[in-house]
């Protein structure tokens, strides 16, 4: 089966200036640093991390909405960071985003069908009555009533509000849709309306999903595969079951370990992550983990570790596996 | 049991549960009683916490959960009595150690905050001062209370800086917040909350900012730091895996008032309210692969709109024809759980 996103080697720094009269480049933010993933169409990718791992710019130079510093972004074939201008906008149709907080992705001075309109708008989809019929429509896709059209987001719940924001990604169409955080910021009972609608939309509509999301729970109930992201980097990916029964690399075991069980007899003694993860102005030599790694050994703070393939379909980025050292 | 006579009551009279032996108990820390804290505004009352109870024994962890204006916050802040404008508690008790703080005067109170009972928030960002320095952040607190030398005030701070587990403590003391990252913000946060080792301290969200990991650190040092300084602790907020982490029991708030309370091993075992279960139902795990979500239909509650009944009937699926119009109170069931719920009530009207 043909992916329909092919990530290859992406990297993307963000440089730090210093001075006022004389700006000189001091350094640069390493967000991603060689990141190599593939999506097959249908499925869902989680991708999960700390805060600050570049989860959510790899979500944003996935779609070309930042430029990238180098590598490839293979999007049914055609290769972004090649595109210009005009023709990156045409394909922007068939991918879109849905944000993290529905409060500030939506224009308080615009009423819930301008919002969901826009987009039909500006790419002359739709006017007039078919306009307002389809956006009708899209907003009964997503459980809305359309006779709310006219309303604005003040007049909307925070759950209600994340469901215009799908509607608007859902407006053209799209084959992929970057899920950056979208239930965080909603309550229990909300979130689980939404993950369910996402669900039931990707049966629907055959929508390919890229789902950033701190929360593990969350992630392992709506992704067929899960990356590991880390200062930048993936340490470890693997469908969805396999990574979350039996996660290999050291930084997955302990994240996992870390998330509290809705369960009180299972209460249990953690292994705590210790400190803070480093910054990624200057990330350290080697495996990056490695400052905060519980098994780590000689070369873990020299050479960099390779991705190794583990049981057929995991891969992982950790010396711990890699064949000299298992000798 | 104390209740075995009193579901007979006619249904005229409220049943008053907290006439029961453990609301009475001089031995408790902490005894809210019918607290309600409402807040005038130009469209009309909210009812943001609405007759609530429960009580807290010494060195007990006790767990608040609820949604976005469950009114769980504000509980908090009402027995800080740090309620404002237009807030205010219109009834209740808050007896902390046997004195109703309610009536206390404002200086006393003060005396009060910090040293008998302390607070911590979800953001440690904001809820620091961004233009003082770690040091003189904590070293207030032993200037105000205990008036201490400077040289003491120091050896103090950093005490508790090294308590929490903040590395180089020394340089930590002449830094702002914003060197800090937010995991150690917390511990700073948290080494203040304690510095003048309180009998109660109220968590309010303590983790919901923060990395998993990160968080996993945070309520490990909390369960530490009380079993060092025999503090009570009750825990606010909407992660259930914190609650059934930290907790030893478990009250459920919803629309401003108590669902239900239990002991943690009961509410994640058998859950009674249709709420507490709808909550377990719509919980993805990492623990275990679930097929489908059951989310609770509908949205929370908007407290102005709020109507007679049981404020959760709009979206329970369990519910009576009489739900919305009259309001079950706490009743007690086995294992000294409470309910508030029609559906364990033998007073309701149905079936009398």
């Amino acid at each position: 089966m043909k992916n329909l996103i092919e990530i290859q080697n992406l990297k993307k720094y963000f440089p730090i200036y210093r001075g006022i009269l004389f700006r000189r480049h001091i350094g640069d933010v390493h967000a991603i640093d060689g990141v190599d993933l593939v999506i097959p169409p249908g499925d869902t990718l989680g991708l999960v991390g700390e805060s600050g791992c570049g989860k959510s710019t790899l979500g944003r130079c996935v779609l070309g909405l930042i430029p990238v510093t180098d590598g490839k972004i293979i999007f049914d074939g055609m290769d972004l960071t090649s595109l210009n201008k005009k023709s990156l906008r045409n394909l922007r149709r068939q991918m879109q985003i849905v944000f993290q907080d529905p409060q500030a992705s939506l224009n308080p001075r615009m009423s819930v069908g301008r919002i969901i309109g826009e987009p039909l708008e500006i790419f002359k989809v739709a006017k007039g009555k078919e306009l307002n019929n389809r956006i009708g429509e899209l907003m009964e896709l997503v459980g809305l009533e359309p006779s709310m059209m006219a309303r604005y987001p003040h007049e909307f719940s925070g759950g209600q509000k994340q469901r215009i924001g799908i509607a608007r990604a859902l407006a053209l169409n799209p084959k992929f849709i970057v899920c950056d955080e979208p239930v965080s910021a909603l309550d229990l009972s909300i979130q689980a309306q939404i993950i369910n609608l996402l669900q039931e939309l990707q049966d629907r509509l055959k929508l390919t999903y890229l789902f950033i999301a701190h929360d593990l729970s969350v992630v392992r109930h709506i992704s067929d595969a899960v990356a590991v992201m880390y200062l930048g980097r993936i340490v470890e990916y693997a469908p969805s079951e396999i990574l979350y029964k039996n996660p290999l690399h050291p930084y997955t075991q302990l994240l996992l370990e870390s998330v509290p069980v809705p369960d009180p007899c299972m209460k249990k003694t953690h292994k705590l992550l210790e400190g803070d993860p480093p910054s990624p102005t200057s990330p350290p030599p080697g495996c990056r983990f490695h400052t905060r790694c519980p098994k780590r050994f000689e070369p873990c703070d020299i050479t960099e570790p390779e991705n190794i393939k583990v049981g057929g379909s995991q891969l992982v980025c950790c010396h711990l596996y890699s064949r000299g050292v298992l000798k | 049991m104390v209740y075995s006579g009193m579901l007979q009551v006619k249904k005229d009279k409220p049943i008053d549960f907290t006439d029961c032996t453990d609301y009475k108990n001089r031995e408790n820390l902490l005894t809210v009683r019918n607290l309600s804290t409402y807040f005038h505004i130009d469209e009309g009352i909210i009812k943001a916490v609405d007759g609530v109870s429960f009580y807290l024994r010494y060195g007990e962890t006790i767990g608040i959960v609820g949604e976005s204006g469950s009114g769980k916050s504000v509980t908090a802040l009402s027995i800080m009595r740090l309620i404002q404008e237009p807030g205010k508690i219109v009834s209740g008790e808050v007896i902390f150690k046997g004195r109703n703080l309610l009536e206390s005067r404002e200086a006393e109170m003060r005396r009060i905050r910090g040293r008998e009972i302390s607070m911590i928030f979800q953001d440690p960002m904001t809820s620091l001062n961004p233009v003082l320095t770690i040091g003189e952040q904590i070293g207030e607190i032993y200037e105000i209370h205990e008036r201490m030398s400077r040289n003491d005030i120091k050896e103090k701070s950093l005490g508790m800086l090294k308590k929490v587990g903040i590395p180089l403590p020394e340089e930590r003391l002449r830094q702002y917040p914003f060197e800090l990252s937010g995991g150690m913000r917390q511990r700073v946060m948290i080494a203040m909350s304690l510095a003048l080792k309180p009998k109660l301290l109220i968590a309010d969200e303590p983790t919901t900012a923060l990395d998993v990991t990160i968080q996993a650190q945070i309520l490990e040092l909390i369960r530490e730091l009380k079993r060092e300084f025999q503090t009570a602790v009750i825990m606010i907020t909407h992660d259930l895996g914190v609650i059934a982490e930290t907790c030893e029991r478990v009250i459920v708030m919803y629309g401003g008032r108590i669902m239900e309370e239990a002991s943690a091993d009961d509410i994640f075992k058998s859950p009674m309210h249709p709420y507490t279960k709808g909550l377990l139902a719509c919980l993805p795990r990492a623990d275990e692969k679930r097929q489908k979500l059951e989310p609770i239909p509908g949205s929370p509650p908007r407290l102005l709109l709020l109507n007679p009944g049981c404020p959760f009937a709009e979206r329970c699926v369990e519910k009576l024809e009489y739900c919305h119009d009259k309001c079950p109170s706490l009743i007690e069931m086995t294992n000294k759980r409470l309910v508030a719920c029609w559906l364990y009530d033998r007073d309701n009207p149905i079936q009398h």
